[in-house]
């Protein structure tokens, strides 16, 4: 008998993990500046990933909403989980904490700093996803800064 | 007629229904009218929670109704005084439409919208709602 897939189809997540991986390295082997590529590719996936997300939705009163939007419906869209902390100084600076990070998640490195250096890589791409919904969503001059 | 305005108030798509000649110095008059409702549309928005913001501006005898998504895009409609419910009914019809169109990679968010499917399905949008 065979079993037919109703419904939507459906990939596999740890298929964009590997690609995200190969494009790490790729670009890192092979191209002059591979944050800034990285940066804007994540900066497109963004803001598209956001016209979709806020659909239903209307107009994000204050930036506090569109930050708190940000990591519980974006980051549960792409990620699965929303994001662990969220700081604020109230004057214009949001620290987001993911503390099991998809995309670090199974990297295996020592502590030392070269790995974290390595292992910066891989955020370049997500820090151009935050500011590419931010920008969708009204804040197009935001400053994106990733740390391990 | 019907536009969608970008961001920063760029025009991105604009549909008339009309053929006539005579009625491109309309177009050009119906152009400024939904530019200068773009600013009654921005003072609405902070009032209201909903994404519909029924008619915005009148003029003569056109109204203008407005439609503004999350990302501050907006979509207006000029029109001589459609019903409530068949105007948001196109509305939300196009606003997937537009979703469906920005998802694609190789789209620009700011840059006018040149897809003919796109076209195409709007005008069908419309003759299914407006007529």
């Amino acid at each position: 008998q065979v079993m037919k897939m109703a419904g939507k189809r459906e990939v596999a997540e740890s298929c964009f993990d590997y690609l995200h991986f190969a494009v790490v390295d790729l670009l890192h082997s092979s191209r002059p500046t591979p944050e800034k590529e990285l940066e804007r590719m994540g900066f497109e996936v963004g803001q598209k990933l956001c016209e979709r997300y806020v659909r239903d939705r209307g107009f994000f009163a204050d930036e506090l909403e569109i930050i708190t939007f940000l990591c519980k419906d974006v980051w549960t869209e792409v990620y699965g989980k929303q994001m662990d902390k969220l700081r604020t100084n109230h004057k214009g600076v949001f620290e987001l904490q993911d503390l099991r990070f998809r995309a670090t998640l199974r990297l295996s490195a020592g502590n030392d700093k070269a790995s974290q250096e390595l292992a910066r890589r891989y955020l370049s791409f997500p820090a151009g996803l935050i500011r590419g919904a931010l920008a969708a969503l009204g804040l197009p001059s935001a400053h994106v800064r990733a740390d391990g | 007629s019907f536009y969608i305005v970008g961001k920063k108030d760029n025009p991105l798509y604009e549909y008339t229904p009309s053929q006539k000649k005579e009625d491109l110095n309309l177009l050009q008059q119906n152009q400024f009218f939904v530019h200068a409702a773009l600013d009654m549309v921005d003072e609405e928005i902070w009032k209201t929670n909903s994404m519909y913001l029924k008619t915005v501006d009148k003029f003569n005898d056109k109204v203008i109704s407005a439609y503004v998504t999350a990302s501050h895009i907006r979509f207006m409609l000029l029109h001589e005084g459609k019903s409530e419910e068949s105007v948001k009914s196109f509305f939300l019809e196009v606003h997937e439409l537009y979703i469906k169109i920005m998802t694609n990679p190789l789209c620009d968010l700011d840059a006018p919208i040149v897809s003919p499917a796109f076209d195409t399905k709007v005008r069908a949008a419309a003759r299914k709602y407006f007529q």
